[in-house]
This record gives structure tokens, sequence and C-alpha cells, in this order.
């Protein structure tokens, strides 16, 4: 590896944020800016992702084995993603939520959360979780038609809002 | 090796995440093969920056090594500075620039300096070499030399480590990806190479395969640059802005 000394100031300043600006690589990031890359994230099996992607690498490794490569938007959106997926996506966004650092990154896992839920009612007809239909109503009330969620996916969060209704 | 190795003081293949205050003053309380092995880490890890911020402030060859030698020595290891720094709770680089300025202004001529150091220094100033200053540090200001130096020593300790974890740890395609998508084009000021061609190049089959591989070596970049900032910060919150600060400093000079 060849030294970075005689490399120019703007050289240099590009390597300091090869990883994104200092700033705005975390916790302080609006909410929409986060769903957006965490949708657009592409599902991945390297064991080296395993530091930010735990669920994702442990139980429910096999059931996103079949998506490897697709974006995590596509797939919460998409009728053909099968609910073992949906489940996994759940857990992952479960996952995400429990390390959040703010507010924002709190609220783009809970939407990973509802929209994997949302998906598997939706779709499947089935509840991927333990919650009663009741409390997953009121915990998808609060998300639906907040304007940091992408519409297709607030589409999605009120069809499951309906399902609940119907089966509750 | 890098060409700029033969200087034989650079840092890089060290890390210096554990350089800190604390390690300084154990120095300053132990004994004479403690205060040589601290010597020479912090020589190894921080001369670039001082030794041209020196040369930028009119210094030559052989008064700028002396003086850098001199600074550390004299200074860094010394108690006062300690005290001061304790006192300060300022970042660590700006602390170090201006410790620097108030030393260089205590040594009147270049001559008074070489007066100063023992006459079997604690660490000898045959490893300095004859460091090469390149175009960027030799047409800048002092402060943007020692910032230019700086950063430049951060980068290099980051990198090196980023690399040998990722060979150690059975990654080395990932390196190789990171170097010729991300490295090298910024180094080089040229285009990446088409993530098609790397598929062919190291047998992948699949292009997200290779973004997740990219993915990974970037969030590790992105923690070991953390953790070799966090040293010189007093808490965690200021570790990005340390990190912004150099950027910016940076896009000044280059914009200039």
């Amino acid at each position: 590896m060849e030294s970075t000394f005689d490399l120019n100031s703007i050289q240099l300043a590009r390597l300091l944020t090869i990883a994104g600006s200092p700033g705005r690589q975390g916790a302080d990031r609006p909410a929409e800016e986060l769903v957006r890359e965490l949708f657009a994230r592409p599902v991945s099996l390297d064991a080296a992702v395993a530091d930010s992607l735990p669920a994702v690498l442990g139980r429910p490794c096999d059931e996103l084995a079949g998506h490897v490569g697709e974006a995590i938007g596509g797939l919460l959106l998409g009728p053909e993603t099968g609910v073992e997926a949906r489940q996994a996506l759940k857990d992952y966004g479960k996952c995400l939520v429990r390390r959040a650092r703010s507010e924002s990154e709190r609220a783009a896992a809970t939407v990973l959360y509802y929209g994997a839920i949302a998906g598997a009612l939706v779709f499947h007809r089935r509840k991927v979780t333990q919650h009663s239909y009741g409390k997953l109503d009121e915990g998808l009330a609060k998300l639906v038609g907040r304007p940091w969620i992408p519409p297709e996916l607030n589409d999605l969060l009120r069809k499951a809002r309906a399902v609940c209704h119907e089966a509750g | 090796m890098g060409k700029y190795d033969r200087t034989e003081m650079g840092g890089r293949k060290e890390s210096f995440d554990t350089t800190h205050w604390t390690e300084i003053f154990r120095a300053q309380t132990g004994d004479d093969a403690r205060r040589k092995e601290t010597l020479g880490e912090l020589l190894g890890r921080y001369w670039k920056p001082v030794y041209c911020y020196l040369r930028r402030k009119g210094q030559d060859n052989e008064t700028a090594k002396d003086l850098t030698q001199g600074f550390f020595q004299e200074v860094v290891l010394g108690r006062e500075l300690i005290q001061r720094a304790e006192s300060s709770k300022g970042r660590f680089r700006t602390f170090l620039l201006t410790a620097l300025d108030h030393y260089v202004t205590s040594v009147h001529r270049a001559e008074s300096a070489q007066k100063r150091m023992p006459a079997s220094g604690l660490v000898s100033l045959e490893g300095l070499g004859a460091p090469n200053v390149p175009e960027p540090v030799l047409s800048a200001s002092p402060d943007e030399a020692f910032h230019h130096a700086w950063a430049s020593a951060l980068l290099d300790a980051v990198l090196a480590e980023v690399e040998k974890e990722c060979v150690e740890s059975g990654k080395e395609t990932h390196w190789k990806l990171f170097q010729a998508r991300v490295v090298a084009p910024i180094m080089g000021d040229v285009e990446p190479a088409p993530i098609e061609d790397l598929c062919a190049k190291h047998g992948i089959s699949s292009k997200a395969t290779v973004s997740n591989m990219l993915v990974t070596v970037k969030r590790r970049f992105q923690a070991t640059l953390w953790r070799h900032v966090r040293p010189f910060v007093d808490s965690d919150e200021e570790v990005d802005q340390e990190i912004q600060d150099l950027v910016e400093i940076l896009s000044k000079r280059g914009a200039k």
C-alpha cells in the first residue's frame, strides 16, 4: 500500500470520507433518508456483514438465501416474497430497533418491522407476530400517513390495518 | 513498501490507537526504557506533521529533524505539557500544534536547539533518514503542512490496519476489490474499475456480491478510522467533528 503522503489535499479529504461524510453517518440523519437507505440495502449473506446484520445472518439466513442481492424494500413490497422471508425481515427490523441510537434510526427500523408484518398480512393472510390484531393495528396506526414513509409502503400499511380490522 | 517508507520513521505499520495522554503520562513516570519506548512510538506516529510544519516554518532538513526530536523529547514527554493538556481539554491535534509553536519560538537558533539535545539522545536521529516533502506540502503554509501530514499519517495507519484485518480474516479479495474500486481511483485520480471487470478478475459471479464486499470493507474502514481518531478527542461525540474538521481544512486548502 502506497503512502498517502504525496496526495493533494482534496484526495486526502476524499479518502477521509470514503465511508460517508462524517456527522451524517448515523444517528442524526433524518428518518426519511435512513428509510430510503435501508430499503435500498441489498440482502447480504456475506459473513463480514454480520457486524451490522446479525439477525439476517442468524436463523433467518436460510429464509433469505434465495434473495441475496435483492433490495430490502423490493422484498417488503413484492407480493411474491415468502412468509419466511418476511419473518426474517421482521426479525431484522426488531434487531435494528434494539440497536437504534436515535429516534430517526428507531423510526426507520420500526418501519421495516411493521412493513414485514404488513406484507405477511396483506399478501399471505398470515400474522407473523404474537401481537394481537388489536395491538398490531395500534402499531400500524402510528405509522400510517407519516410523510417520511414511502407512499407504496404507506399503502401496504393501510391495507394491513384493514386486514387487522377484519380479523379482529 | 511505500515510497515514503524509506524515511523509516513512518508510523503506518503500527497501530496508534493506544497512544493517548495516559500513555504519555505512564512514560513520564516510568524508567528510561519505558520513556525510550514511548518516545520512539510518538516519533514514529507524529514526526511527519511536526517535521513538515517546521520545514514550512523555514527550517532546513537537519534543523527540522533535530527540533522534531527535541520537541517530543523535551516537550511532549515533559510534565508541563501534560498538565496543560489535562486542563485544556482540547483536541490533541491542535494542542500539539500550539505546543510546537511555543517550542519553536523558544528556540531562537538551530544551533541552540542542537545544544539542547542530550549527547546520547533517547532515540537516535539516524532513523529519520532524508524525508521527501511532497509538492502539496512544499506549497502549503506551516499549519496546512501540519494538517496535511497529520491526515496522511492517520489515513496510512487506518488503511494499513484495514488491509491487515482483511488479509488475516481471509478476506484478501474484499481488500483487493476495495483497493481497486475505491482507494486506487482516489489516489490515482482515475475512474474506478468497472464492477464487471472486477467480477471477472476475481471469479465472482454477481455484481451484488461485489457491492456487498465493498460495503463490508467500507464499514471496517469507518470503524477503524473512528477508533484511530477517538484517542485524540475528549468524547465519542467529538470523533465525527474531528474528522469533519480535518476534511474542511483539507478542502479549503484544495480549493485554493
